[in-house]
């Protein structure tokens, strides 16, 4: 079964980057679905199932704090892992998206080999490769 | 200049360096500032600018070539410069504003509370002598930086 990556960003240009420092990171075979915000996440999380989610916090509509908070309140939704991946690297921003439920924080600039690192730590012993 | 002005500027030429060798593959290398000059008035430019509210509030500018942007915009995509759009172009002009305002307001006030507006593309100021500004030169343009912060309200009195 695909390892299903969930991209949410407002912006079209970062979800592309996302995907191919997903790719460059080593997550060749990875699937990728992509929400433009939380709300666009939420609808498309309930026909879709996902092994992660990578979300911004500056969205409109619903930003990245409403959308974690909804998935915490959805008993079906809570248990997928979630990073947040974010220009805001404040102490009391990361305090309150790691509070809100998620798993992981990446400030950008990253390199991939960060986000790999950081989803390794996030997924544990998950294989991206499918087998 | 102020330690606060020479710590931020500091910060700035930092981190400005930092995302464009981490995100979009390139370099940039401070340069002195030279706005007046043949190529930079005849140039095509893009600006992009951020504005935030808390403590501290103010904007930063972030202005670049257009051969430049349409670089960094294939570096950034993955894709061949003549691939990538105007369109194109001024989204990544955007996000390389936001990642670089993002994180030098995280590292110059980690404790601060931000509030981060949507970048937006803007008409080109070099700035007008407030805050810092920082020039740099990339394998494929010029790329400048403004930033301004506003000064912290009085306290209130009784």
């Amino acid at each position: 079964m695909a390892f299903t990556v969930m991209i949410v960003d407002d912006s079209p240009v970062m979800r592309v980057f996302i995907r191919r420092v997903m790719k460059l990171a080593g997550f060749e075979e990875a699937e990728y679905l992509e929400a433009c915000d939380g709300q666009d996440a939420l609808d498309r999380l309930k026909t879709c199932r996902v092994d992660v989610i990578l979300t911004d916090i500056n969205m409109p509509r619903m930003n990245g704090e409403e959308f974690l908070a909804e998935l915490e309140k959805n008993e079906a939704l809570s248990s997928i892992p979630s990073l947040v991946i974010s220009t805001d690297a404040t102490r009391d921003r990361v305090h309150r998206m790691l509070a809100l439920g998620a798993q992981g924080y990446i400030s950008k600039p990253f390199s991939p080999e960060a986000l790999r690192e950081e989803l390794d730590r996030v997924l544990g012993e998950i294989n991206v490769s499918g087998n | 200049m102020s330690r606060e002005i020479e710590a931020l500027l500091s910060m700035a030429r930092v981190v400005t360096g930092e995302v464009l060798e981490t995100m979009f593959f390139s370099t940039a290398a401070p340069i002195p500032c030279d706005h007046s000059g043949e190529a930079a008035v005849h140039q095509d430019w893009i600006s992009s600018r951020v504005r935030f509210a808390g403590t501290p509030s103010g904007e930063l500018r972030v202005m670049l070539s257009r051969e430049l942007a349409r670089s960094i915009a294939a570096g950034f995509l993955g894709s061949e410069p003549e691939e990538i759009t105007l369109e194109a172009e001024g989204q990544v002009g955007c996000e390389l504003g936001n990642m670089i305002c993002g994180a030098v307001l995280s590292r110059f006030h980690p404790d601060s509370r931000v509030a981060l507006a949507p970048p937006e593309l803007t008409p080109v100021n070099f700035g007008d002598g407030r805050g810092v500004h920082q020039c740099f030169a990339t394998p494929d343009g010029q790329l400048s930086v403004n930033m301004h912060l506003e000064p912290n309200p009085a306290p209130g009195n009784g």
